[in-house]
Parts: C-alpha cells; structure tokens; sequence
C-alpha cells in the first residue's frame, strides 16, 4: 500500500514538473482545455491539497479527462482498452506458465541429456531474442510466408488472431520459467530429503509428486510477480505491431502525442495492477512455503 | 613466486572451459569490430539517399550489402551506427546502474542494522514500480535525449545490484578473515578495500554482464516504440520498427538488425551464465584437502 | 546364525571428468543376523559409498560390480521396482545431515505415512496411528503434535529421532546408519546412539554403523570393518581390533585416537599458586545479549543472552579451555574478549584495561598482543590475497615503520615457523589444503609477535590425523613463544590433551571452572560429569560398562 501512494505521488510530481507538461500554460492550450484541466486537477488549490484530491479522485475510479480524445476520460479510455489487454496477457502467461514448467522439467529429469542441451540452447534463444522482434518475424513466416494465420487485427478477439500475438507474448517468458524450473528441480532432486525418499522404496513417481514439486516451484511462483510485469511491458509492443486496441496502443499513442493525463493514467492504471498482483502472489506464496506461514 | 591477478585469472580460466561462453565472447568481439570500423569501408553515409536504389535487396556489386531502406539509405552504414548506439548505451547506462547498485548496496550492507533495513525497504518499494513505464514517462515530459536515456536506464536497473551486492557484502562481513583483520590491527578503510571490495568483484563483473544485455533490451524496446534515439541518429530497435513495417516489401530491412541485436543480447547472456557459474560465490568450489 | 547379508567382491567406481575413480575395492563382508556391524575409516575412504551401492543410491556416475545377497536376494543390478521393495521395508537408512534429509515442505506425518503407504496395505487410520506410536517410541514428546508439524521445528537431534522413526515404521531386518551422529553435540550423540541399540534390541533388527570415530564403534559394535582408500584393512569382532589390531592402519588409528582419548589418569595435586601469575584477561560479570529480528510488529522484542554474567580470569602463561556444547555462548565470549563483539553489561578487563573505557588506538595496542585463529581454515583467509599478502597485512597495521627486507625476512621465518617453506608465498588460500590454511592462519597470528593466542575451535574443522599435527604445533609454539592461550572447543580430548586449566560454559553461563584434571577426573557439577561421559572412547569394556550403568540409571 504504501508502495502504492509512492507511485501516485512521484508520477503527480513529475508531471508537475515536466517542462511544457500540462501545468505549463506557457504553451497555447484551447481555453476549453486548460479550463477543464484547471477545474479536474484543482490548479487554484495549494499542492497538496491538489495532491489530495487527485489521490481522491483516483479511489473513485475518476483519472480525469484525455488530452487527445476530448470526448473521452481517461477512465472510459481504460475501460475499453484493458479487456483487450487483459485477454492477450492472460493467455500469455498461462501459456508461459504451463509451457514453461513442463519443458524445464522435462530437461530436468533428463539432465545432461542432448534433449536437456537443446532446451536450454533454445531456452537461451528465446531469453535473447525480445518479443517486439519475434513479433515480426513470426508474422515473416507464418503470415507473410505460409500465409497460414492472420498478420494483425483484433477481429473481436476469435482465436485465429490471436494465436501470434499470443505466441510472441509468452515465448521470452516461457523460455525463463523453463530454465528457472530446470534449475530449481535439478537443486531438489539433488538435495538429502530425496535421497531419504529413495532409500524408503519410494518411486520416482511418488517422489515427483510428493517430494519434488513444491519445492520445485516456489521459484516459479515467486517469478510470477517479475513475469507480469514483463507481459505487461511485452504487451505493449505487441498490441502495437498486431494492431490490437489494447491498453498498450492507446498508451503508446499517448506517449508519443504528449497525452499526459492519459499516460500518467495507464502508469498509475498499470502500477496499481502490479502492486495488487505481487500482493497476491506473496500471500499464495506463504500458503505454499510452510516456513513462512509459520511467521504469520 | 606467481603473480597473477587471481579474479582475472579465474574469469579466464572458467571463461575459456565454457564453450559457449567462449564461443559468445569472440563473436562479440567481432561484432563490436565490425560496428567500429565497418562504415570505414562502406561508401555511403548514414542519411544519404541513394536516388537510384530505393528499397534495394542486398547486393554485393553496388555496395548495399544489406540493402536499403524505403529512403534509399544503406542499411549496412544504418545498422552498425545503430549498434554502436545500442552497444554504447548498453554500456554507459550499465556503467551508471553498476556505480549507484555497488555503492548504495556495499552502504547497506556495511552499515547493517536500522539503516540497512530502512535501505532495502526503500528497494523493495522500488522493486513493485512498473519502472519502463516510467521511464516512458520520463521521457514524453522531458523530451527524448541520449543523456536522459542513460540516465533513466541506468537508474531502473540498479536494484538488482544493490541487493545482490548488500547480500555479499554482509556474507563477507561475517567472514573469519574480517574478523582476523580488525584484531590484525588493519583499519576500517583498509577492511573495506583491501577485504570487502575484491570481494565484491566477482560478483559484479558477473551482474556486469547480465545488466548489459538488460539495458540494451530496454533501448531497444524505447526505439521500437519511438520513444529512445531520434532520427537522423538510429539504434537496432528502431532500425527493427521500421523494418517490421515494410517487411512485406523489403524483409532485409528487419532481418538484418534483428540477427545483430538477437545476437548481441545472446551473446551477453552466454557470456554473463558462464562468468556467473565461475564465480559467483555460491557455487564456488573448496580447495583441494 | 545365518548371514543376513553378504557382499562378495564389491566395487564402486565413479566416473568423473574422464577419469575413473575407484571408490570401494574388492569388498567382503557378512552380516548376522542381530549383529551391529561398524565400517571405520576416515574420510574418502569408501565406508559411505558401499552402503549407498548396496541401497542403489549412487550418484549417476557411480556404478556397482560384484555381488550382495541380502536374505538371498541380489541386490547389485536389481530392477529399481523390485530394489524399491526392499529399501525402506527390509532395510531401512538414516543420514549424517539430519538437517537437510528431511523435506521441509511436507509435514512430518506426511513423510513417513509415505513409507507405510508405499510398503503395507494399513488404511489411513491406522498409518497415522502406527506413526504416532513410533514418534512416541524413539522419544518424540507430543507426537500427536509433531505429526502435523514440520521438520524445521525440530532440533538436529529430534530430526535424528524422526528419521529413525520413519526406518522403523515397517519392522525391517536391517538398519544402515551412515554417520548418524557426526552432525550433533556429544550429550546428543549419547542419546541418540542409546536409541538405536535401544530399538535394535526392541525390533531385533542388523545395524549397520558407519562413522569415522573409533569411540562410536567400541561402543555400539559387535563386529568392525576397517576401511581406508576403498580397501579393507582389517575386520573382526570389536574386542579384537581393539585390544589385538592386526594391520598397522588400524594400529596408527587405535594410537591416534588413543592419544588424545585415553591419557593416563593423574591424581589431581595443587602444584602452583595462581595468585602469583599475571592475569592478562580479567571478566567480570561480562554479559551480551542479542536483539533477535521480532515475530510479528507488535510483539516484545526478543532477546537472547549469549555471555550470561561471566566472570573468568587467564593467567600467564597457562592454556585455558573453555568448552561447551554448541550454543553455550563459548565464541561468543572469545570475540568479546578480541573487542569483536560489545559487551551489554559487566567488565572485560585484557591486559589491564577496560575494553569498554578505551579508543581505537589503545585497542589497537592491545590487539597487537592478542590475537586469534579461527574455526573454519577456509573462511578466515581472503581468498583474494596470497600468503604473503596475509602474512604481510598485520606487520603494515602493527610495525609501519618496518623495512621491506626485514618484513620479508620476518614473513619468510614465520612460514617456517608453522611448518611451511617460502614457496607458499605466492600462494592463494584455494591452492592449499584445509591444514596448510590453518597454519597460515596461525602464522598470521604469530606475526606481531603476541603474548596471548586466542584459538575459537581452531581444530574442530580438520580430519582426525591433521588435527593432531596442528596440536601438536600448537604446544610447540606456545613452549617456545611462552604464550599464553584461550583454547575454545567442542572437543573434550583435545581440550584435555593440551589445557591447563577448563571452564565449562552451558547456555551462556559457566558450570564449572578449574584445573583440567581436577574438571576431568573429579566433577563438581552433573552437567559436566554427563559431557564427560558422554564422549565415546576407543575402548569396548569401557564403553560397554558406560552403557550398563546407564540402563541401569533408567
């Protein structure tokens, strides 16, 4: 939480500060504009109590009006764009997720093996290789090329344009948890606990399911918080090279156009939404890691 | 008696048994040859337009060996300036993160106690920012220049050395040597450089080199989007943006710095994994007995 | 009776990098049934990895040849499926590192219902009612409790009881103890090794013990295995590789531990005065405490004292003990008396002054009489300078003045002083072994010429047979120095081998202080009768008259 209020704030002083920022009249501003921006942000106030009823008006959901889309708020820009982005990242990481684990432990389990060097070759690859250029290179093949699934649009969301944004997202991130999740199993399987299982006659099965897996993946949840974040960033260029009108597009369209109220939105919009989600994931975290639910 | 300076000497012995990292190593000398002294040999410039060969596929008769771009500009001269930007903020912005991480994290770590904890919170608080938003932001109020771009990137990417340096720092604090050396009479200056500091190397160079790629991965994805380097001056991620948008046409326009910077970043990453498994303390082997 | 199991030309090798290693040579044993066999050797010498080939727990590049009939059956090439059969229900292991053979993330009851369910076909009550009553029976208080709990709740000795609980569960013929005991404190061992001849009686089970200690064999063995480089040196019942050794290995062992274990008993007669030597450190009423991180926001802060109202003087010239099980605050005195640790309340007084009353240069003064060698030889030399740089470092900080060839002569002299020549100097601390380490770590200390040795655990890290050299170059140096030394240990042979006076530290505080033989032979206090009688000996009558009168006491 107070994370939280820090973030407000800093974004709410740099915006004050920035030179030819909204608060510069210097600049001519239509009279409509700068009198809506005076009464939204409360200009006549003292700082603080600016500060305070921005703080005020953000708990209500009210981020104040766009620079760029007049008839818009920046609310109602939100609103539309984040289900957008919301389904893109969400696959992603599931994705991610479930893709990720499963080859890691794979190479794990195989340790050594040419398979297990292979995935990690690849896994490195897919570390290296950011996604704003797997985007289009995967458009350069299966679009341009094998023309074989569409090269953008949103088309409502069907699953056909939404299979290479998706796969572009998630294969950096799917590369990390899978090297994560290799070095974490091949720590476990290689600790006293497991060869105590060995040595009570367990099998291998028993002793991945029972043994090896909790511990496996406490570094894998603990990543989650990192790796949304990521996708986060990530789905900013991809709505953006896919042409989908997400919550990254109209930001990046802010950015560029100086909409400060609309980019200072989705950074507060967006930190609230990392913040709350590392929230959650330490709480899953000690219900999962008895060390720590035993500190509570 | 052999002197040889022992940290070195260990990131060149563990170095060279990596292939891959020794593979990565000289391949990025290379690269960094070519980015220096490549556009010596090219007869073009970066902003001049070739009237005649617009949009030009790569040929080795007229010069273009990796084509042009839509503006008729040679995309060979384009993409090693484009790296030598990428490269040097790669390295001035890592320069900066290294600097504020050792210092604040050695601080942290030898002061211990109160302000130590009052320290890492503080990171901790940083740590859950969406910080490339923020830098964006930075940069849409004040305005896109090189300097802000190093700065704002070195910045962001300091936490992560600042705590791997104060957890260091307070593991050799606690070590019997430190202790031998206080009741050897040996200052606390002197601990510090002498015993603290050398340390600390290791790890550093370690993190050096995993922060490089980072930061060239976050100008990049600036370029991509518009926001980093500005035209006539151009980076690999901006090269890649505008390529990605004509590369129905003319693919050579993103396939060339596309491989450059995919293999600059996996380079750094072999070569940060190898350095990583050699020295950082953790998996550090015992002496024979 | 009948061999319960039998090895016939057993091998274990290992490849690594290339090479081979060739872990356990030709190999034969026999094992009764209701016999305690014991395998002895130091480390490397292949004791552990027969037993992990026999239960087909060797790392992925160990391979075992030859043969091992455990009640007729085969075990070496066995499928894992059938192997899985027999370990954890006719055989049963427990581990050297209690700390880390257990998962911390499943609770107890989980784990070892594991075994019962792998094993038997008890439904779920009646598991979690067998293990219940096995935690109560190896002496596990609330099992009820612990069965829902987690191993990290537990002291090292209590995970011991866990894990041999969970060997019991299934009534096997065979127990393997590999180390079972090194990781504890010695009043701990005591216990533990009770329990397992205990249990052994109660199920008539085989035991199996590996250890590197002569004086854990003599007392729970019937029969011996010696071991060394991963050949057989020697095997018979235990009286007879005690009392009659035939190899000269075992003889050289015997000796060795001899040495330190069994010194002739000496009355006890006050030769000197005390009041007439100098005291160079004085305590009084010395107390540390530490602030331990809070459990919750609100709660009081905790505290623990580690030095409790200590009061100690060192004379002159003597070697004093000071030992104490872990925990007892022994290292933490040793660094309160450097000035490496604040004290909270109380006076510490070395040579003459307060350590709490001076400043930086008068410490500095004091600390260029004092000086220290640490436990661990590895962490106490900066792996980043070379032997002449550690050696050099505290004639720059004590005699700046020196000249260049006169430090050089003095650093050339002090290495040999310690057993070394000149050509270590170049020399980093992961180029030498755990033994050059420490007597570069004493050389160190030797430099500015001291007049007090404090030594924290300085042989408690070294293998058997270089500890003893460390020993005895300790006492040669402090003869020929005159130094006067605080010798801090776990060990209570070494600390009788070479203390004049011992002061005996539990939780903090002293039991009991006096001369040596005085504390060894006539004990005031139970507490240090108990440590005393806790610590094995190589000596099987011995030991087995220990062990009747503690029956007997219960």
């Amino acid at each position: 939480m107070p994370t939280l209020l820090i973030l407000i704030c800093l974004a709410f002083f740099l915006v004050k500060a920035a030179p030819g920022g909204p608060f510069d009249f210097e600049r001519s501003l239509p009279e409509e504009v700068e009198a809506n921006l005076r009464a939204a942000y409360n200009l006549d106030d003292p700082v603080y109590l600016q500060l305070a009823k921005y703080i005020g008006n953000l708990l209500q959901g009210d981020f104040g009006p766009s620079f760029q889309y007049r008839d818009y708020t920046v609310t109602e820009l939100i609103s539309t764009g984040f289900p957008v982005s919301l389904r893109l990242g969400v696959a992603a990481i599931l994705l991610a997720l479930f893709f990720g684990s499963l080859i890691g432990s794979v190479a794990a389990l195989n340790q050594n093996s040419k398979l297990d060097y292979g995935v990690m070759f690849f896994g490195m690859i897919g570390i290296s290789i950011p996604n704003f250029v797997m985007a289009p290179l995967l458009v350069l093949f299966f679009s341009i090329g094998l023309k074989a699934l569409p090269a953008g649009g949103y088309n409502g969301g069907d699953f056909y344009h939404m299979i290479l944004p998706v796969v572009s997202l998630a294969l950096p991130q799917m590369a990390y948890i899978a090297r994560l999740t290799r070095g974490s199993m091949i720590e476990v399987l290689s600790s006293n606990f497991v060869r105590t299982a060995k040595a009570q006659g367990l099998s291998t099965r028993t002793i991945l399911l029972s043994h090896v897996l909790k511990p496996t993946f406490l570094p894998v949840v603990s990543y989650l918080g990192p790796a949304t974040a990521a996708i986060i960033t990530g789905s900013v260029v991809v709505e953006q090279i896919f042409g989908l009108p997400g919550l990254g597009r109209y930001f990046v369209q802010g950015a560029l156009n100086r909409d400060y109220t609309l980019v200072m939105g989705v950074v507060v919009f967006y930190g609230c939404l990392i913040i709350v989600f590392n929230l959650v994931v330490d709480t899953l975290y000690g219900f999962i890691d008895p060390k720590i639910k035993q500190n509570r | 008696m052999r002197k040889t300076n022992s940290l070195l000497n260990d990131a060149w012995v563990a170095l060279s048994k990596n292939k891959a990292a020794l593979i990565s190593a000289t391949t990025m000398a290379a690269m960094v040859f070519m980015v220096l002294f490549g556009p010596i040999f090219s007869p073009y410039t970066i902003d001049e337009t070739d009237w005649y060969k617009i949009s030009a596929a790569p040929s080795l008769l007229d010069g273009h060996i990796f084509g042009t771009d839509d503006l008729g500009r040679d995309l060979f001269v384009r993409t090693m300036f484009g790296g030598r930007i990428s490269l040097m903020v790669g390295l001035v912005a890592t320069l900066v993160s290294v600097m504020i991480g050792v210092t604040y994290g050695a601080v942290a770590g030898f002061m211990g106690g109160r302000i130590d904890a009052l320290m890492m919170r503080f990171v901790d608080v940083l740590y859950a920012m969406p910080f490339l938003f923020f830098v964006i932001l930075l940069m849409v109020f004040f305005g896109r220049s090189i300097f802000l771009i190093f700065v704002a990137i070195g910045a962001v990417n300091w936490l992560d050395i600042a705590r791997i340096v104060r957890g260091q720092t307070l593991n050799i604090k606690g070590k019997e040597y430190v202790d031998a050396a206080k009741t050897g009479g040996v200052s606390t200056i002197k601990i510090i450089m002498k015993h603290i500091v050398p340390n600390l190397l290791g790890v550093v160079v370690v993190y050096v080199a995993l922060t490089v790629p980072q930061v060239i991965l976050v100008e990049s994805f600036l370029s991509f989007l518009g926001l980093g380097v500005q035209e006539p001056m151009t980076s690999w991620g901006a090269l890649v943006n505008q390529g990605a948008r004509q590369m129905e046409s003319s693919p050579w326009m993103l396939l060339f710095p596309a491989i450059f910077l995919a293999t600059t970043l996996f380079c750094f990453n072999f070569i940060g994994d190898g350095l990583r498994d050699a020295l950082d303390p953790k998996d550090r082997t015992r002496g024979n007995d | 009776m009948t061999d319960l199991l039998a090895t016939k030309k057993l091998n274990v090798k290992f490849r690594s990098r290339g090479e081979i290693i060739h872990a356990v040579k030709d190999l034969s044993f026999k094992l009764s049934d209701d016999e305690v066999l014991g395998i002895v050797g130091e480390s490397g010498s292949g004791k552990s990895q027969t037993v992990l080939s026999i239960m087909g727990l060797l790392e992925t590049n160990g391979s075992a040849t030859g043969s091992c009939l455990f009640a007729d059956k085969e075990l070496i090439g066995l499928p894992s499926g059938e192997l899985n059969n027999v370990r954890g229900n006719e055989i049963a292991m427990i581990f050297q590192d209690p700390m880390s053979s257990l998962n911390p993330y499943i609770t107890i009851g989980k784990q070892m219902s594991g075994v019962l369910k792998r094993h038997t076909r008890m439904g779920n009550k009646e598991i979690k009612e067998r293990c219940i009553e096995m935690l109560d029976s190896v002496g596990i208080g609330k099992p009820q409790e612990r069965f829902d709990g987690y191993s990290f709740e537990l002291s090292g000795g209590m995970r011991q009881r866990v894990m041999i609980a969970s060997a019991l569960l299934t009534n096997p013929k065979l127990l393997i103890a590999d180390e079972p005991t090194t990781a504890l404190d010695v009043t701990v061992q005591e216990k533990i090794l009770d329990l397992i001849l205990a249990v052994k009686e109660r199920f008539k089970m085989s035991v199996i013990m590996i250890t590197h200690d002569l004086g854990v064999v003599a007392r729970t063995c019937d029969q011996v295995l010696v071991m060394k480089n991963g050949e057989l040196q020697e095997s018979g019942n235990t009286e007879a590789i005690f009392y009659s050794p035939k190899a000269d290995y075992t003889k050289e062992l015997l000796k060795k531990s001899k040495e330190i274990n069994l010194k002739e008993q000496q009355k006890y007669t006050e030769t000197q005065d005390p009041s007439i030597k100098n005291s160079l450190v004085k305590s009084t009423n010395a107390k540390v405490n530490f602030v331990l991180p809070k459990k919750a926001l609100f709660s009081a802060e905790n505290i623990l004292t580690a030095v409790n109202e200590i009061s100690m003087e060192t004379h002159e010239g003597e070697v004093l003990g000071i030992v104490g099980e872990s925990g007892s605050g022994k290292s933490t005195l040793a660094k309160t008396i450097l000035g490496l640790q604040k004290l909270s309340s109380g006076q510490v007084e070395v040579f003459g002054e307060r350590l709490s009353e001076i400043n930086k240069k008068e410490l500095k003064e004091i600390r260029k009489k004092m000086q220290v060698v640490f436990q661990d030889p590895f962490s106490s030399l900066n792996p980043r300078m070379t032997v002449f740089e550690i050696l050099k470092e505290p004639l720059d900080s004590f005699f700046p003045s020196m000249t260049k060839e006169s430090a050089q002569k003095d650093i050339e002299d002090g290495l040999m002083e310690v057993g070394l020549t000149p050509e270590y100097l170049g020399r980093y601390p992961h180029e030498l072994s755990g033994g050059q380490c420490q007597r570069v770590a004493i050389a160190r200390a030797l430099m500015p010429k001291p007049q007090l040795l404090i030594c924290d655990e300085a042989v408690s890290a070294l293998d058997a047979s270089i500890r003893g050299e460390i020993i005895d170059l300790l006492l040669r140096i402090k003869a020929e120095k005159k130094l006067t030394m605080i010798f801090i240990a776990h060990d209570l042979a070494v600390v009788r081998k070479i203390c004049d006076r011992v002061i005996v530290m539990q939780s903090g505080k002293i039991v009991e202080q006096g001369p040596t033989e005085k504390v060894f032979f006539e004990p005031e206090k139970e507490y240090t009768a108990n440590l005393l009688s806790a610590v094995p000996v190589p000596d099987p009558k011995m030991e087995r008259e220990k062990y009747i009168k503690r029956v007997q006491a219960k």
